[in-house]
């Protein structure tokens, strides 16, 4: 039982990682568009350095994740991120437009989460009746 | 056509960004987060995540993300196969086909970018 709750709180953890990640890859991107090589200084740019924040935290939760459950349910998780830059890139960028492939991916995506996490609370079952 | 350096790209950031997470999973079950930062295995696996990342940036500025994308999700699919052989992490047919969905799910984003 305390394996189970102890998986649920590293999905939940991966989860969060993934949102620090992706929005710290758009911060990223957005950065990025600042960025002359010509004058280094402009590497230290509000978005950019935000997005590197977000990026050391995220990987932190990807750490504190990986003590709580098995790599091959919890890293494909990490594929939420795709979700989340999907919709949240329309605000940062106006020319990245939702579609119906991008909706039919990230619902798939979503899907496929939810049934790894389903699936491998199934089998935690069957080992604890053993 | 792709070219072969960017292929070459692909793999390398393929194989060190699963290798990796292989790494950063072992030193994260076997040490506690105080002395994590000190241990080898760690600062192996932080050091592949990195060059991973880097190259992963250079293959996005030369290739379509239509190309990238599915590409990248091979890493999905190799990480769970080190898992079972090196972790001793069991499969089963649910996690093989979540794991197909979520590459398929990539790929469908893939398509519509």
């Amino acid at each position: 039982m305390a394996e189970k709750s102890s998986l649920r709180t590293g999905f939940l953890l991966m989860i969060a990682c993934t949102i620090f990640t992706s929005t710290g890859q758009l911060l990223w991107k957005a950065g990025a568009l600042k960025i002359s090589f010509s004058s280094p200084l402009t590497f230290f740019n509000l978005p950019f350095i935000a997005g590197c924040f977000l990026y050391v935290v995220g990987s932190l939760l990807l750490i504190l994740a990986l003590k709580r459950g098995e790599l091959s349910v919890l890293y494909p998780i990490i594929a939420t991120s795709y979700v989340w830059v999907s919709i949240l890139a329309p605000f940062f960028f106006p020319t990245e437009v939702m579609n119906a492939w991008k909706w039919a991916g990230v619902s798939l995506i979503l899907f496929s989460v939810c049934l790894l996490g389903w699936s491998s609370g199934i089998r935690k079952k069957q080992e604890d009746l053993q | 056509m792709i070219e072969f350096f960017i292929i070459i790209l692909i793999i390398v950031g393929v194989l060190s960004g699963s290798m990796a997470v292989l790494l950063l999973k072992k030193a994260a079950s076997q040490y506690s987060l105080r002395v994590l930062f000190f241990r080898r295995i760690f600062w192996e696996g932080a050091g592949l995540f990195g060059l991973s990342l880097l190259l992963y940036v250079i293959v996005l500025q030369r290739v379509d993300i239509s190309v990238a994308y599915p590409l990248s999700s091979i890493s999905y699919l190799l990480t769970t196969m080190l898992s079972v052989k090196f972790l001793g992490e069991k499969m089963t047919t649910w996690k093989w086909i979540a794991l197909a969905g979520v590459m398929a799910g990539v790929t469908l984003i893939a398509i519509g970018s």
